[in-house]
């Protein structure tokens, strides 16, 4: 279904003046993907130590919003560093990424992460002077956490799911 | 010669020629890789940043580096592991491969940094555990680690551009 609008899109985005930089510079893209993967330990860990912290066992000297505004700025700023890259590296290879399963599927993934942690963001700001998170709150950690790392792999996928 | 006969008996083990064989078992193991290294990076960004100044200021240095440090290890060890294998399945190429090597280097100067930083800085830790001025000694390892850690995901990267596995 989607197929004819992508194909078309790809076409369009590989003609650009600015994918024709990515593809004739040979060391851009790999830069891309070092800024990118770094972007994804700050986001990851945060995740983490965020979780770890909701589970009670992260700073357990300070209130847990205290962790919250240590590590929620890992994943806010994280995310849009990960999209600017990732913008890039499908505009040096739209065909390698868009018509691509494992991208889509991440796509997906990045979504449900990003309101896994958004229901987090919520809950753990309601509790600013508490020490210990809710059901929910932990639920949302864990779910976030486990998308994240989903997304991860995924991404990882795109390399070996190569559409011909 | 000794050590290119070790490379080529690594790369012969079943093990080995059943990741490169295989089509799912590289990307899987490289997943792990992938995630485990960034849990590395992250979590000693984390303590880098503590001794820049420039984050954590309100928690003990003690406190922080007991809390996240031992993730970090519990990473580094899987990302080891898992490295292991990727470079087993075709070690006498990795081995020639000038990135690799770069990147071997790095690690073993993040280990030397370390051990500059726990043999020195950290010995007079108490007069700034508690949010006190981190001497410059300290900041210079906390910048160093920062700086070597991305310089070992470029690396890792560059890799796989230069031995067109999985870029």
């Amino acid at each position: 279904m989607l197929e004819q609008p992508i194909a078309v899109a790809s076409r369009w985005l590989v003609a650009t003046s600015l994918s024709r930089v990515l593809q004739d510079v040979d060391w851009l893209v790999p830069a891309i993907q070092t800024l990118h993967i770094v972007a994804v330990a700050v986001l990851f860990s945060s995740s983490l130590l965020l979780t770890i912290g909701v589970l009670g066992r992260h700073a357990r000297e300070l209130p847990l919003a205290r962790t919250a505004a240590r590590f929620l700025p890992g994943l806010y700023w994280g995310l849009p560093v990960l999209l600017v890259s990732g913008a890039l590296m499908i505009t040096a290879e739209p065909e390698r990424a868009l018509p691509n399963p494992a991208f889509q599927l991440k796509m997906l993934l990045v979504l449900l992460a990003s309101a896994a942690t958004i229901v987090l963001a919520r809950r753990v700001r309601l509790l600013p002077d508490e020490h210990r998170a809710g059901a929910a709150a932990r639920i949302a950690a864990l779910l976030a956490l486990a998308l994240w790392l989903a997304a991860l792999v995924a991404g990882r996928f795109i390399a070996y799911t190569l559409i011909r | 010669m000794a050590v290119a006969a070790l490379l080529q008996s690594l790369y012969d083990t079943p093990l080995a020629a059943w990741i490169r064989e295989s089509e799912l078992a590289f990307p899987c193991i490289e997943s792990v890789h992938v995630a485990a290294i960034t849990l590395v990076v992250g979590s000693i960004a984390v303590v880098d940043l503590r001794l820049l100044g420039l984050a954590s200021r309100e928690r003990r240095f003690s406190r922080l580096s007991a809390d996240v440090l031992p993730l970090t290890w519990g990473a580094f060890a899987v990302a080891a592991a898992s490295g292991f294998l990727l470079f087993a399945s075709n070690a006498p190429r990795y081995a020639e491969n000038t990135y690799f090597r770069a990147k071997l280097l790095l690690l073993a100067l993040a280990g030397l940094n370390m051990l500059v930083f726990n043999l020195g800085s950290r010995r007079g830790l108490a007069a700034w555990d508690d949010g006190g001025r981190v001497p410059r000694a300290a900041r210079l390892a906390g910048a160093l680690s920062l700086a070597i850690w991305i310089a070992v995901v470029a690396a890792g990267r560059w890799i796989g551009f230069t031995m067109l596995a999985g870029y």
